[in-house]
């Protein structure tokens, strides 16, 4: 296996907490599960000294569902979120969406926050230094071309993550923190057209929970499928989830 | 020869008898061998798919702080290879480089960053030439000579021809053809590539311990590439994580690790990562199959042509023989008369390829299958008549003097058929379901090892000392396969011992005798049969010296369970450690030998190439595969799979169930989901995560069906188990896919892409047929 870089691992236990150790390291890098970060940190793709663990803020790690709606804690595990049956109920595509990522073994440690803030993938990105060197590097990372569309001059890498789209049909909003305070916004707002660059977090924001406005679940019927050419353990070719609020299309569902 | 009766041991099904360490975590793999005192090894690799070697700079390199030794082509100018007219590979690059990721120069450090450090420091300067990633431009007329012995990059042509293959097509009712290609393929075995390699100094010995199928050959290559004598080194195995063909070739990483620790004097681990693994590659050539068949109205196969052409990679591995197998096993399946075979295998830019289970033979045979069902198809035959009309009748030899002494393919037929229950629901599953079958066949060893000694095939030692224990000393490789205790069985119903009794110590070169290595499924039929000689004549031994403690003739010696005593009496039974012991009076420890040799009459044709394909025995398969097919998205689900292999007799038939279900599982992952992709020369798939095998979510119930047709030379009537039922699968899946949707795909794998793109043509060709009309 590729050996790790050296780094330090941060353990704050408040939002404060880490908000400071990113403003005393601006270069440092958030990490909770770690099943994305650490296999691109092995193969020579994140150069951070600083690791700032999120999964000992409790704040980050409820998952309550109350007359507010529903409130998912970025530090949830994938396996907690598959686990809740209220969830797979009230939010069938949220939970079906939970399921279908990787393998109970990454979902056991992967979280929702670092599902919507995965790294986007490419053939030529998710390579040893070895191999991409070999390639004379891409425009995603220390590259100057894209080799996907070597005409054009924006990076193609694409974003695999299964959980946003399932979230976005519940009109889910992110509430995020950083060294310029809180915001909310609509998850959809999270993501621009950028492989390179495709989340809008600020520097030095991370993703504290999401929210689901309470709307009237009862009434809305919502499912994700993927298509992808392994049953497990692999990202969608394509993801797509639905929602639906007439009693036609609960039949239906049903 | 009537089926011999089995009283002990052999017969009954039994968890592996090296399970237990693997489970529980105490196995000691190769990578786990490293306690702390050894060098890191790592090794340097070409940027570049092809070219010259201008200079290759180390000053910087052995500067550095923490380095002990550095090694480049300049320190190995012997080549290495399985075949021995066909080694033209070097540890590490010598003036050229052929494909990305040959090792050029390697480095021993004290920890793994100072390692990483000095393969930085290593100035390399190529003057890269044009490279070739598909046959077809390596063949290019105007394409430059990787190898210059080679011209037009042709590494090896067969032209093989038996029986009258004009005739045969001329009295054939229907003639069809097609090409099939099957995507390249990689063993993907769990265990990464390392080696552990000891140079004692002083003496000027060299210890190394890897995770190779053929230790033996590791031992010659080591002893030829480092020039050493062969009685100054000792190769020893530990616990493997699978093989699959993958370490049966000697592998660079073992020569390079071997080198540094001469170089530094002391004891270097290498351990490759995940990526490196599949570039050292030895996998699945890329291959097309043009195929044409004739066929009778009654179903008769009446003459076969068949091209094939493999995509080789860089260096020539094992290529002739792959390229051979896949001719001389048209043979063997089916009684078929008039057989032509051409192989074309290529060079390219790639890493080489190898021997992969159902070695050489897998592709051709998915050709073979899918062809022949969509013939029978066109004529209205049911498929299971057709391959009926085409038995063969054993003993015989096939045109191309396969031997074959036992046949147990009709039962499988028949088993398969009445599970599945073919005939009530073939053609009236809902749409988009389908059923398919196929069969196949493989050598139980070859009959003729590519390093000809003129020695017996195999050896076992046994011990039997003061402390009652038998010690089977073996050096036949257990990969996960199970030979340990197929040994350890065959051992104890010949002694008719408790299994507990028996140890068994294998792979390691100064204490147990040469094997020529766990490969082309030689194994049970080789070493079971010299572990049976070994063991009867310590029965022997046993029955003397009970007969004299008995004051009995021997012949009048029963031996059953643990005891001895003579037929017909009931008085006087002696224990196994009251015989033992007077065993030993008479001359101490006993050491006892058994071997096994391959008859010449199995050994093959005599025309050129003849060998490869000989064995002493063919196992035997047919399965059925039920699916469900999605047209919009692509996607196939494999529903069931039934699977019926004439293992001639199960010696362990836990083993063998294991063996058959993990030959379909491989032979899926072929089908649905598993191929190499290249970028330029750079592996794309070089990880589990992008190289795609199945998982449990894709895995059938697959219902095994185990036919013992008893095979006379056989060892308790045993044949191979662990690769016949492979190549039936793809073909089987293919024709079930042809079933529910009626696409007649050509390519390997079935993935969703080609399935929703074949969908889309045949949509748009019936269109096209409406509007003609």
């Amino acid at each position: 296996m590729s050996i790790l870089p050296d780094f330090s691992l941060k353990h704050p236990s408040t939002i404060e907490q880490a908000v400071a150790a990113i403003r005393t390291d601006p270069a440092g890098r958030f990490i909770a599960g770690g099943t994305d970060l650490i296999a691109n940190m092995r193969r020579g793709l994140v150069d951070a000294r600083t690791l700032i663990d999120l999964t000992g803020i409790m704040e980050l790690r409820e998952l309550d569902a109350d007359a507010k709606g529903l409130r998912i804690g970025s530090a949830v595990t994938l396996r907690e979120m598959t686990g809740n049956a209220d969830l797979r109920v009230r939010y069938g595509a949220i939970a079906q969406a939970c399921e279908a990522i990787a393998g109970p073994g990454h979902r056991a440690a992967a979280t929702v926050g670092g599902n919507l803030c995965l790294d986007t993938r490419c053939l030529y990105y998710n390579q040893s230094e070895w191999w991409r060197k070999s390639n004379n590097y891409c425009l995603k990372y220390k590259g100057k071309i894209c080799h996907v569309a070597p005409q054009g001059n924006r990076c193609r890498a694409a974003f695999s993550g299964d959980l946003a789209p399932a979230l976005m049909v519940h009109d889910a909003e992110v509430d995020v923190a950083g060294p310029e305070g809180r915001r909310r916004f609509a998850l959809r707002a999270l993501y621009r057209e950028d492989g390179a660059d495709h989340l809008t977090l600020a520097p030095g924001e991370f993703v504290v929970a999401i929210h689901i406005p309470p709307g009237n679940p009862s009434a809305l019927l919502s499912a994700y499928a993927k298509i992808r050419i392994r049953g497990a353990i692999d990202f969608p070719l394509a993801g797509v989830a639905v929602a639906c609020e007439t009693a036609v299309c609960r039949s239906r569902w049903r | 020869m009537s089926a011999p009766t089995h009283t002990g041991a052999a017969g009954r099904p039994v968890p592996l008898i090296d399970g237990i360490e693997k489970v529980t975590g105490k196995a000691v793999y190769t990578a786990d061998l490293e306690r702390g005192d050894a060098l890191t090894g790592r090794v340097l690799r070409s940027p570049v798919s092809h070219g010259e070697i201008i200079s290759i700079d180390v000053t910087k390199a052995l500067a550095l702080e923490g380095v002990r030794a550095v090694v480049t082509g300049e320190d190995c100018a012997q080549t290495y290879g399985v075949i021995p007219i066909a080694m033209n590979e070097y540890p590490l690059a010598r003036g050229k480089v052929r494909y990305r990721g040959e090792p050029i120069a390697a480095v021993a450090a004290v920890d793994a960053r100072t390692a990483k450090q000095a393969l930085d420091l290593i100035d390399i300067n190529i003057r890269e030439l044009p490279a070739y990633y598909t046959a077809s431009d390596a063949r290019a007329a105007d394409a430059v000579a990787l190898h210059d012995d080679k011209p037009g990059n042709v590494e090896r042509k067969v032209h093989h021809a038996f029986g009258d293959v004009a005739a045969g097509f001329a009295t054939a009712d229907l003639v069809s053809s097609s090409r099939f290609d099957c995507a390249e393929v990689n063993h993907a075995q769990m265990e990464p590539h390392a080696a552990l390699a000891d140079f004692d100094a002083e003496r000027g010995r060299l210890t190394l311990q890897s995770v190779s199928q053929v230790p033996y050959y590791v031992h010659l290559m080591l002893a030829r590439c480092l020039d050493m004598d062969t009685s100054s080194i000792r190769v020893i195995k530990p616990f493997v994580g699978g093989g699959f063909g993958s370490r049966t070739e000697t592998l660079n990483f073992e020569l390079i690790a071997a080198l540094l620790a001469r170089q530094a004097g002391g004891k270097v681990m290498v351990r490759l990562t995940r990526e490196e693994t599949f570039v050292t590659h030895r996998g699945r050539p890329d291959t097309q199959v043009d195929l044409k068949l004739g066929l009778r109205k009654d179903g008769r196969i009446v003459a076969v042509a068949c091209e094939v052409v493999q995509r080789g990679g860089a260096y020539a591995g094992y290529g002739l023989v792959t390229i051979l197998y896949a001719g001389a096993l048209l043979h063997g399946l089916y009684d078929i008369p008039a057989v032509k075979y051409d192989g074309y295998r290529v060079y390219a830019n790639l890493p080489p390829c190898g021997a992969m289970r159902g070695h050489g033979t897998v592709d051709v045979r998915h050709a073979f299958e899918c062809l022949l069902d969509r013939m029978a198809r066109e004529l209205g035959l049911d498929p299971f008549e057709v391959r009926r009309a085409n038995l063969l009748t054993a003993p015989c030899h096939t045109p191309n003097g396969l031997m074959v002494n036992s046949y147990g393919l009709a039962q499988c037929l028949q088993r398969v058929e009445t599970a599945s229950g073919w005939h009530e629901r073939k053609g009236k599953l809902p749409p988009g379901h389908g059923l398919g079958m196929a069969c196949s066949h493989y050598v139980s060893g070859a009959a003729k090892p590519v390093h000809w000694t003129g020695e017996p095939h195999a050896v076992v030692n046994l011990k039997l000392d003061f402390d009652g224990g038998v010690t089977v000393l073996t050096g036949a490789s257990d990969i996960g396969q199970g030979s340990t205790t197929m040994v350890a069985v065959a051992a104890a119903e010949v002694l008719q011992v408790d299994l507990g009794r028996i140890r068994v110590v294998a792979n390691d070169s100064a204490i147990t005798p040469k094997d020529n290595g766990s490969y082309s499924s030689r194994v049970t039929f080789m070493v079971g049969n010299a572990t049976i000689e070994a063991a009867g004549r310590l029965r022997e031994m046993l029955i003397d010296a009970a007969a004299r403690k008995l004051d009995a003739d021997p012949s009048d010696i029963e031996c059953t369970l643990e005891t001895f005593s003579v037929r017909g009496s009931r008085q006087s039974i002696l224990s196994f450690a009251e015989v033992a012991q007077a065993a030993l009076a008479v001359d101490g420890t006993i050491t006892v030998k058994g071997t096994f040799t391959c008859p010449p009459d199995a050994q093959g044709g005599k025309h050129r190439g003849g060998a490869v394909g000989s064995t002493m025995g063919f196992s035997y398969a047919a399965q059925v595969v039920e699916v469900s097919v999605d047209r919009e998205t692509g996607s196939i689900a494999v529903e069931k799979v039934w699977a019926a292999l004439d293992c001639g007799f199960a010696i362990n038939p836990l083993a063998v169930e294991g063996q058959i279900e993990g030959s379909v599982w491989m032979g899926m992952g072929q089908a649905l989901c598993e191929e190499t992709h290249y970028a330029e020369g750079l592996p794309v798939h070089a990880n589990l995560l992008d190289y795609r095998m199945p998982t449990i979510v894709e895995s059938p119930d697959i219902e095994v069906h185990i036919v013992e047709s008893n095979d006379p030379l056989g060892p308790f009537g045993a044949k191979e188990a662990g690769e016949g039922a492979l190549s039936g699968f793809p073909p089987a899946l293919a024709c079930a896919v042809a079933d529910a949707t009626g696409l007649n795909i050509d390519t390997l794998p079935l993935t969703p892409d080609r399935i929703v793109e074949a969908s889309v043509q045949q949509q748009r060709a019936a269109r096209r047929g409406k509007t003609a009309r």
